[in-house]
């Protein structure tokens, strides 16, 4: 499931990897990545493939060596201190040799979400609520990615007011047209709330491309509150949170999944085509089966075949 | 010889004192003079919330009329603060409610508000008059609906980029029939539909509204019909411009605007029709002293340059980057009387066809009163910015975004140093600077050494070494607010001068070098402060360990102690 883990941006991935080398998921080279002359920045020269000197192409913060070597970050996982004492060999080293940025290059490698074409992408959230930027095109393939007008992200980069980055990026859904051929503002949050959780979490409905990959990204983020029902009897996958139980949990008996639509009007997620789903979905709700009678008779039904 | 002036000669002379550094100062001189200024203060601002306790504020100044608070740190705004982590309004009201203040007024930024917050506000006094809130969050319409049904004498309700979360009520509705005392009102930026019928009813039994900002839900039939009732509006935002350009409701427009002389400030256009024209306010931009177009996302450059050029009274200006370096050309021609401009990039990684640093040279060629500027572009050159700091030696606020975080000259590609040491150099007022683009220890070096009046500075992906940092706050003797993301500056820099925080509001770093060992050594140093670090690793157990990188550390001064507010994973060393 290792691409599921690598779209998963908004955080709680139960990444194993969390506390060890962060090559295991998204290095894009075979070598090892944390040296210092790997993370070294140099600039592009002039008329080289720089992506910043290809029109159109969004914008690249390192020259072009860096792509290809860059020890990017552990897909999923929040940037704890295990991070930083990971990669303490290229720390405290300041202004080594001619690289002009050597003792940075890991750490804004950390916050470096989405690169240029040839790199592995991952993502390294910081927040404990999902408010970062993200990358909607992102390719999470091993290192031969060819993410469509990729772009480079750091998070809370460029210092826009969120309320700005927002707005603007619901005007550009709404002016699809329009907007074609222009990089857009790239973000819908919108809220997520589950019923009996203690807080509710936002996701970014760009960040996906279809309804699979928004359903797997709820699933992670919201497997902390359904521990209790994963480990009790009955339920396959008795060792916590396996993928399957989860899926097993939100797709059979336990939960539907909701939308509120423009109108106000609560729908379920799944009828219409995706991208009219994030045109006109104003938050998300993981409704109990139970309440969900009226809404989602499918899913009723569905869930009593199962069990 | 004050000594001999009674009290209320003194007080009388007191109140020519309006501003709070001034009267900051008055307090200082003596017992007596402290005394009556406490007694005579009637607004105060507090830059952070947490520097002090409602209580103690209200001890001090009883008649205080006018509170102004802030809250999260400036990088909240970019999404760097976690949520939850504070800036809670509720206990300041509380407090003001139990007290005897006859609160006024209140201005917050960046704060949480509770819809029950401004239930209670709007119950607890009776001669509130206005409430301005800037970038803040957590409340809903039917907040808003409390504070227009209960605040009888209410003369402004200003919303400025806040989360407001729409319930669909009615709370325009909400103001009574007997409100007519409103001055300013603007709720640009909520999202919901609001009742048109009471709008327009508010409107008209509103003879002093000077300033009406309306959101985007708003249709062009009502806007004109409002500015039928409104002529004496000074300062409009449009909802919505989306129009049939044959239909009577655009040509009736076109003819209320001519009628609108008193109009000196427009901003808004939230909706527009593809391939908008703006011909219709042309007859009234040369009137114009400010106008914010940065939220109009469907207006063409083309168009935007069409309607700069009729306003060649301009003071300030908001504007989308798609204006291109041809478009700031025309700004820069025509508006001769230019202070203030803002260029917001229309997409957040590049417009290929926006602005460079061409536009800004070419404004600083003819704009010289221009003191404030926030200019996102693509790319910058030393050059560049050698010839606006020549031309424009009374920047005031200097803040530079280029969208490349890391990009140097992007013609000689040197790191832009020299550019940004020639701003400083030049720039003797310089209060407020931004850096962006590659830069080394050199351009703090600059700064300790020139920015003499500098107050707040901001920094992301610079420098190279300790000695960056320690330049800035060895040199800047004013520096109030430094905000850090991305830098190599570590424990050296951060312990070398501990003193110097107590002298500034706060200081914030994320993502550098310094560690949990150097924070936990500070915060035992300095008692006065309050150092913060945010701890968001999703394992609880990891416990703080000397040798660790803090991801983002927070430090304040404050009288008030640690706060008792702070979520779980804020810790206060």
């Amino acid at each position: 499931m290792s691409r599921a883990l690598e779209h998963d941006y908004i955080g709680l991935a139960e990444n194993p990897s969390m506390d060890g080398s962060s090559d295991k998921l998204c290095s894009s080279s075979s070598e090892d990545g944390k040296t210092l002359k790997e993370t070294e920045l140099r600039l592009g020269l002039p008329g080289s493939e720089s992506p910043e000197r290809k029109s159109g192409a969004g914008v690249c913060l390192f020259g072009k060596e860096l792509h290809n070597k860059l020890n990017v970050l552990k897909a999923g996982t929040k940037r704890g201190f295990s991070d930083a004492i990971d990669t303490s060999p290229t720390h405290g080293s300041q202004g080594q040799g001619p690289s002009l940025f050597s003792p940075r290059g890991a750490n804004v490698a950390k916050t470096l979400v989405a690169l240029d074409t040839q790199t592995e992408v991952g993502v390294a959230p910081q927040s404990a609520k999902p408010v970062q930027e993200n990358n909607n095109q992102v390719a999470a393939t091993n290192g031969h990615a060819n993410a469509p007008a990729a772009k480079a992200q750091v998070v809370g980069w460029p210092p826009i007011r969120s309320f700005r980055k927002n707005t603007m990026a619901s005007n550009l859904t709404k002016n699809n047209d329009e907007a074609e051929g222009k990089p857009g503002f790239g973000c819908l949050y919108v809220k997520v709330s589950m019923d009996g959780a203690p807080y509710l979490r936002k996701v970014d409905l760009k960040t996906y491309k279809n309804y699979v990959e928004l359903s797997s990204a709820l699933e992670k983020m919201f497997s902390c509150f359904t521990i209790g029902q994963c480990n009790s009897p009955g339920l396959p996958g008795k060792d916590g949170l396996s993928e399957s139980s989860l899926r097993d949990l939100l797709h059979g008996s336990e939960y539907v999944l909701t939308y509120e639509d423009k109108d106000g009007d609560w729908m379920l997620v799944g009828d219409v085509p995706w991208e009219m789903f994030t045109d006109s979905c104003r938050r998300l709700r993981i409704m109990k089966g139970s309440e969900a009678i009226g809404l989602a008779p499918r899913a009723m039904e569905k869930s009593k075949s199962q069990n | 010889m004050m000594n001999y002036f009674p009290d209320e000669v003194i007080e009388h002379i007191f109140d020519y004192v309006a501003s709070h550094r001034d009267r900051n100062v008055l307090s200082l001189v003596c017992k007596s003079w402290y005394r009556i200024e406490r007694w005579t203060r009637q607004r105060v601002f507090i830059g952070n919330c947490y520097s002090i306790t409602p209580e103690r504020l209200i001890r001090r100044f009883p008649g205080l009329k006018s509170l102004t608070l802030k809250g999260k740190p400036h990088f909240a705004d970019f999404s760097l603060v976690p949520y939850d982590w504070g800036g809670f309004v509720y206990p300041w009201i509380e407090a003001l409610a139990k007290s005897r203040v006859g609160l006024e007024e209140l201005r917050l930024k960046r704060m949480v508000v509770s819809d029950e917050s401004l239930e209670l506000l709007s119950r607890s006094f009776t001669h509130f008059k206005s409430l301005v809130l800037v970038s803040c969050e957590g409340f809903t319409t039917d907040g808003l609906a409390a504070i227009a049904a209960n605040c009888r004498f209410l003369r402004e309700l200003d919303l400025q980029e806040n989360e407001v979360e729409d319930h669909k009520g009615q709370w325009l509705s909400c103001f009574p029939d007997s409100c007519t005392s409103l001055v300013s009102l603007n709720f640009a930026c909520l999202k919901g539909e609001v009742s048109l019928g009471a709008l327009e009813r508010l409107v008209a039994r509103s003879p002093n509204l000077k300033s009406l900002k309306l959101n985007r839900s708003v249709p062009l039939d009502a806007l004109q019909r409002i500015m039928m009732r409104a002529p004496q509006l000074a300062d409009l935002g449009i909802g919505s411009f989306d129009h049939d350009p044959e239909s009577e409701a655009y040509i009736k427009l076109k003819n209320t605007i001519l009628k609108c002389r008193s109009l000196t400030s427009l901003s808004g256009f939230l909706e527009v029709p593809p391939h908008c024209s703006l011909a219709a306010i042309y007859p009234i931009c040369p009137n114009l002293t400010s106008l914010n177009l940065s939220y109009a996302a469907g207006i063409q450059g083309s168009e935007l340059i069409k309607l700069v050029r009729h306003c060649v009274k301009l003071q300030r200006l908001w504007i989308m980057d798609c204006i291109g370096d041809e478009g700031l050309g025309v700004v820069a021609m025509t508006c001769k009387y230019l202070q203030e401009l803002r260029v917001f990039p229309s997409a957040p990684y590049g417009n290929p066809a926006a602005v460079t640093e061409k536009g800004l040279v070419a404004i600083s060629m003819g704009c010289p009163k221009l003191h404030s500027l926030l200019y996102f572009c693509h790319q910058m050159t030393n050059a560049a910015l050698i010839t606006v700091a020549k031309n424009c030696p009374n920047f005031i606020r200097f803040r530079l975004c280029i969208l490349d975080a890391l990009k140097p000259d992007a013609d000689t590609m040197q790191p832009l140093d020299e550019g940004f040491g020639a701003i400083v150099q030049s720039c003797r007022q310089l209060r407020r600077l931004s850096l962006s683009g590659r830069l080394t220890d050199q351009v703090f070096l600059y700064i300790g050494m020139y920015a003499e009046q500098l107050e707040m500075l901001s920094i992301a992906f610079a420098g190279e070494s300790d000695k960056g940092m320690l330049y800035v706050l060895n040199g800047c003797k004013k520096l109030r607010k430094l905000e850090i993301r991305d830098c190599p500056f570590g424990n050296m820099a951060l312990l070398t001068d501990v003193g110097k925080y107590e002298t500034m509001r706060s200081l914030w770093m994320s993502s550098c070098e310094v560690t949990v060992g150097a924070c936990k050594s500070l915060a035992k140093k300095m008692p006065m402060l309050n150092v913060e670090i945010f701890n968001e690793n999703e394992q609880e157990d990891c416990s703080l360990e000397d040798g660790q990188r803090v991801e983002k550390m927070y430090l304040y001064r404050t009288l008030a102690g640690k706060r008792k507010d702070a979520p779980e994973y804020v810790w206060t060393l």
